[in-house]
């Protein structure tokens, strides 16, 4: 990630090491031990999150004037303030400012435009023909500018409260108090994920774990399955793996799932062959039937179902997402991002690595 | 929110993992003798055959009698809005208790948990959301609540993204990778709450607040660390609870006893 950042005039120190930087009031050794911690954990390829960590833990005494940012690995951004400096975050909804005195640290996981550490009496804007890009200056504030973007890592925040229900409209109730249970259970309750699994072809680990006759090692237990090659049978085929939303939602890939506004259009759902994933995205990037992940043997496909704005699939270690062909399933690797609309989810597996 | 059915509600209590919940006044076709009960009220649109099942499930976990799991009262729904009740507890939750608990008091917290659990399990139930704020602290003992349900309304849901994402670091990991939820995932659980009680830390290491992702990225790509602060033999016990081989996994019975044996020096 490249990030740009310009020194604020005023009395101070601004470090910047590899994507790190920090200001701090000039009042020795405290700022010494400032300056040094953040090129420490730069030189040891530590992320926003490391550095804000380990600031906290030594802060906690000093309430020295100092704030420290960086991104984190996963696309957003740490930001710890302590004493009199602030920090001003400029995100496309809102505008937060983090102040002390006592250390405050904060994990921000949506895009970021700017980010302004500021101690008191530094300008208001930074020249533009300035930038800071490693070492130490001197300086009242630090503006980081929107390289810190990564509007594809950003999670959504968690669902608001429940619907308040038409308190008119009629309800049902079932009694649960003892000697009140109106219908006493038939047995133990069933486990509703426990669809019917298709049986395919696999191996047996020496621990009785299903696996790919194509791997050489278990993907439960890690044993190695080199004798076991020969005797491949058929067997229920296990989960492999989970989808995880952009919200944190995540879904046990042991089933079909066509994903949409509208996913109940689908024959496949109706018929219980496919299980419904609605997601909307609140503008108009996704179709009623966007794709489907299908599960084929031991892969884990994508299909586009002709979506008006496209499926898009970024493998690890891909430079970006590309765009699939509508009705072509298209196989996924575990870390896999398919990107729908303004949303996207990711594959996670201990299986196919 | 003000109400449901014939619930009025008082004030919030909070958010769980999969739903919010409500302090309500008993209605008198309640026949408990409370004033006050505590309403869940789930997030998910409910539906008939969720609605079916949601029921079947609580009224098989209301009728494993234990003295170690929160009572629930009633169950329903309205305008598409499943709810269910039960007894309210304000002492507060292993995850809420503002001071840390003294550490025997919260590892005989942790047993009792285990005992909830036991008995679940011997009625074939799976807890799925053993974590602190589901350990409730009612006078000197404890009791299990909010049964996990998220996977009735959401066919496939292994975790909602709602509430808490501090949840994650207790869900065996194998669950979060898509394996089914059986009594040894719920024993995983037990270890991690019983490691974060005494050793005042989870097996992650910190998961930062706030960001659920990063945290379930953390808790599926590393191993658990169990903490050099913990004495020998909890130590043991934590390991023997996370075990990578679920049937190696003690039961939640013997987890129990165990920690009674622990817990008194």
């Amino acid at each position: 990630m490249s990030l740009l950042t310009r020194p604020l005039p005023g009395a101070g120190l601004a470090v910047r090491a590899g994507n790190l930087f920090a200001v701090c009031a000039d009042d020795g050794a405290a700022t010494e031990e400032v300056l040094a911690l953040v090129g420490a954990v730069a030189a040891e390829g530590g992320d926003g999150a490391v550095l804000v960590r380990r600031a906290a833990a030594a802060l906690e005494p000093a309430r020295l004037a100092c704030a420290l940012a960086g991104p984190t690995a996963d696309g957003g951004v740490a930001v710890l303030v302590c004493g009199t400096a602030t920090a001003d975050v400029t995100a496309p909804q809102e505008r937060i400012q983090i102040s002390g005195p006592a250390p405050v640290w904060r994990l921000l996981t949506g895009p970021v435009d700017t980010l302004r550490l500021a101690l008191p009496g530094a300008g208001a804007a930074a020249d533009p023909r300035t930038r800071l890009e490693a070492g130490v200056v001197a300086a009242a504030g630090i503006v980081a500018e929107p390289v810190l973007h990564d509007a594809a890592t950003a999670v959504r925040r968690p669902a608001p409260a429940p619907r308040q229900p038409d308190r008119d409209a009629p309800f049902e109730a079932v009694l649960l108090v003892p000697g009140y249970v109106e219908e006493p259970p038939a047995g133990p309750p069933v486990d509703p994920t426990a669809a019917t699994q298709p049986l395919i072809e696999g191996v047996y680990c020496k621990n009785e774990h299903f696996n790919d006759p194509a791997l050489r090692y278990c993907q439960l237990c890690g044993i190695s399955m080199a004798q076991r090659t020969q005797v491949s049978r058929l067997g229920p085929r296990p989960p492999l793996g989970v989808v995880l939303l952009d919200d944190g939602t995540t879904f046990r890939l042991d089933a079909d799932y066509v994903v949409g506004r509208d996913p109940h259009q689908d024959a496949d759902v109706g018929s219980g062959r496919a299980r419904p994933l609605r997601i909307t995205d609140g503008m108009s990037g996704i179709s009623r039937r966007h794709f489907r992940l299908a599960l084929s043997g031991w892969d884990v496909q994508v299909v586009d179902l002709d979506s008006a704005n496209g499926t898009y699939v970024a493998a690890p270690g891909d430079a970006g997402p590309h765009r699939i062909a509508a009705g072509t399933p298209v196989t996924v690797r575990p870390g896999s991002r398919i990107t729908f609309g303004q949303r996207w989810l990711r594959y996670e597996s201990h299986r196919n690595p | 929110m003000q109400g449901i059915a014939d619930y009025q509600f008082i004030r919030p209590l909070g958010a769980g993992n999969h739903g919010h919940f409500y302090l309500a006044e008993r209605p008198d076709r309640l026949p408990v003798a409370v004033d006050e009960v505590a309403v869940k009220v789930l997030a998910a649109e409910s539906t008939e055959v969720a609605f079916r099942r949601a029921t079947r499930e609580l009224a098989a976990f209301a009728a494993v009698r234990s003295p170690y799991l929160v009572a629930p009262y009633d169950a329903g729904q309205q305008d598409g809005v499943f709810y269910y009740s039960m007894e309210y507890l304000p002492a507060g939750s292993l995850g809420t208790s503002a001071r840390p608990l003294p550490v025997g008091r919260a590892m005989r917290a942790v047993a009792d948990a285990a005992r909830a659990a036991a008995a679940l399990h011997a009625a074939g139930i799976v807890h799925r959301d053993i974590k602190p704020g589901n350990v409730l602290l009612p006078g000197g003992g404890a009791k299990l609540s909010d049964l996990g349900l998220a996977q009735v309304f959401t066919a496939g849901v292994t975790i909602t993204g709602m509430g808490g994402l501090d949840s994650v670091e207790y869900v065996d990991p194998a669950v979060l990778l898509g394996e089914p939820a059986g009594p040894p995932s719920d024993v995983w659980s037990l270890g991690v709450l019983l490691h974060r009680v005494v050793a005042g830390a989870g097996v992650h290491g910190d998961l930062p607040a706030g960001d659920g992702l990063f945290a379930l990225r953390r808790v599926m790509s590393s191993r658990p660390r169990v903490s050099d602060l913990l004495p020998p033999d909890i130590a043991a016990l934590v390991r023997d609870c996370l075990a990578a081989a679920a049937d190696r996994r003690p039961t939640a019975a013997t987890v129990a006893k165990r920690i009674d044996g622990l817990a008194d020096p």
